[in-house]
């Protein structure tokens, strides 16, 4: 379903190049309906892949094929009509003085045309009122609330609803759970695991976690320095304990990868 | 006084739903309306002086301000022009082209068939035409722009304004949107100009100067008031805010106000208005919070734009 070929993008600083790419010749075969995770510490290029495959960053070199079709080109808000995103901060996926119904009809329209219909009729609000139920947080009886008045949590389980209410050809979640609570971090993560089961959907998942980067989804993706320097799948990937995981990424890249962070994140 | 303060508040209104468009729909503080509504003051008087019924003339000025707001749009969407330095531009250039529209600083609009006229014909109480003119135009705009802005489209510009980042990851052509948008807003502002000349007898390529300030002091001061929340109240508020900025300015001169200093005291009301609320959330968190975390606060605080960055995942704050 995705496919990158040979991807290398380097960010200039003042004209000059920076010594190290961002993303230095990567090459990914993504299948249809697989997830996979992204694990790295800062600056291995994880968000830059992300933002290569949607559209935010242009590659130097490369190509990015989503479901056959070379997209390199195409700017992001093309892309969108077959990409759904969920970015670390819950203020970026949703509009925060636009309604929760609002929000949902602009990711119901996600890749139409948009013209002069009115955006919220009674079969659109049908529609939303059963896919919001489905939360479980009782924001269908808010559709007429501001998404700022709502709390992280809410806004970013909104965020996740809206980026698969279209059933994306490719889910790309940005370390989505980061910038929660961890009560509010799980229910988001359940959420995810829900719709990406229901949906079947094609996921690329950036984490900080190597907890969830082992539990979640069925391929682990580590990148370091602009590379995969690991690709988990299958019989290796479910023998693999998160010490195991430690241990790969301290031989693959050297003690200084792993962060406190990442070691935190490891601890049971 | 009354009358004059309805004149003026229901006229000026049609543009500050337009400065309402640009500055709080789309979020982009639009320098256009001061070059955009001598344009449509210069282009309706000239039409009309020229001989054309007021009605197409006062049409025709309309769009002539939607083209310049589409080109303060091109100049910002497609050569990255940051906005306010794009409107700016626009709005130079349309001096020039004003004067070149009318041939002349001035165009006098004597004995000439108005639309002010128009509805006197119709049978109004003498003397209340342009109040009933200005009033259906106000009305008109107002019920148009919220429709507008309820279709699939208006509603894309909204997010637009409010999240580029959410409004790109939902399709839209965020620079195809803001131009839309920009072309919507100086087409009213157009508007108002067109019967502002009508309504004083003349287009005078200088009676611009100030648009823009006394939009936001009119779309600050019905925010003020009102206190709007939703989409139809907060269009209505700014048409309240007009109305209320022109009385107080008829209050202000009948207290001996210089007419000279009243842009001084209006960009004085829009500081203060401005500044406001953020010296006040300041000061509230100054007493709330012991010294070292207000201190931590503001250097945690970041733009939404920027969002969080890698690495910066923190705790919540109380």
């Amino acid at each position: 379903m995705l496919r990158l070929v040979g991807v290398y993008k380097s960010f200039r600083d003042g004209g000059v190049a920076d010594a190290r790419p961002a993303l230095a010749g990567v090459s990914l075969n993504l299948g249809e309906g697989e997830f996979a995770t992204v694990v790295g510490s800062n600056g291995a290029g994880k968000s830059t892949l992300l933002n290569v495959v949607a559209g935010t960053v242009v590659p130097d070199r490369g190509q990015v094929l989503v479901g056959g079709q070379d997209v390199t080109a195409w700017p992001e808000h093309r892309r969108a009509a077959f990409i759904g995103r969920v970015f670390q901060d819950p203020r970026a996926g949703t509009a925060g003085s636009l309604t929760v119904e609002e929000n949902l009809v602009m990711a119901m329209t996600r890749g139409l045309r948009r013209g002069l219909r009115r955006a919220l009729d009674r079969r659109r609000r049908q529609a939303i009122v059963e896919a919001l139920a489905q939360l479980g947080m009782g924001l269908e009886r808010r559709l007429d609330t501001p998404v700022a008045h709502l709390s992280g949590g809410q806004r970013q389980a909104l965020a996740v609803l809206m980026a698969t209410l279209r059933a994306p050809k490719l889910l790309l979640l940005d370390e989505h759970t980061a910038a929660l609570d961890p009560r509010a971090a799980e229910t988001v993560l359940a959420l995810t695991r829900q719709v990406v089961r229901q949906g079947r959907l094609t996921t690329l998942m950036v984490t900080h976690n190597l907890r969830h980067a082992l539990a979640e989804g069925d391929r682990t993706l580590l990148m370091h320095e602009g590379r995969i320097v690991l690709d988990l799948s299958g019989e290796a990937r479910r023998r693999m304990s998160v010490g195991d995981l430690m241990e790969a990424f301290r031989r693959a890249c050297g003690e200084s990868a792993l962060d406190d962070e990442l070691v935190l994140s490891a601890a049971p | 006084m009354l009358r004059l303060v309805l004149e003026q508040g229901l006229l000026y209104g049609v543009m500050v739903l337009g400065v309402f468009l640009s500055f709080r729909v789309l979020d982009v503080p639009d320098l256009t309306v001061d070059g955009s509504f001598p344009l449509g003051g210069a282009v309706a008087a000239t039409l009309i002086a020229g001989g054309a019924p007021p009605l197409p003339a006062t049409l025709a000025a309309t769009a002539a301000g939607a083209a310049a707001g589409g080109v303060t749009g091109w100049l910002h969407a497609r050569l990255r022009i940051p906005s306010l330095l794009a409107g700016i531009l626009t709005m130079t250039a349309l001096f020039s082209v004003n004067l070149r529209v009318m041939g002349r600083p001035n165009v006098p609009l004597l004995r000439m068939p108005t639309l002010v006229e128009a509805v006197e014909g119709l049978g109004v109480q003498p003397g209340w035409a342009a109040v009933a003119l200005f009033s259906a135009t106000a009305v008109l705009a107002l019920a148009a722009l919220y429709w507008w802005l309820r279709t699939e489209m208006g509603l894309a510009l909204r997010a637009t304004g409010d999240n580029e980042t959410m409004a790109v990851s939902s399709g839209v052509e965020v620079g195809r949107a803001r131009t839309l948008g920009l072309a919507a807003a100086n087409a009213l502002v157009a508007l108002s100009g067109a019967l502002a000349a009508q309504y004083q007898g003349f287009a005078d390529v200088n009676m611009g100067i100030g648009t823009i300030v006394a939009g936001l002091a009119s779309v600050i001061l019905g925010e003020v008031l009102v206190r709007p929340r939703r989409l139809a109240a907060r269009l209505a508020a700014a048409m309240v805010g007009s109305l209320a900025y022109r009385a107080a300015i008829a209050v202000a001169l009948q207290l001996g106000l210089d007419p000279g200093d009243l842009k001084l005291a209006t960009a004085l009301v829009v500081t203060a208005a401005l500044a406001g609320p953020g010296l006040a959330r300041e000061r509230a968190r100054r007493r709330s919070a012991p010294w070292g975390e207000a201190a931590a606060r503001r250097l945690l605080r970041r733009p939404l734009s920027q969002g969080l960055r890698l690495g910066d995942r923190r705790p919540p704050l109380p």
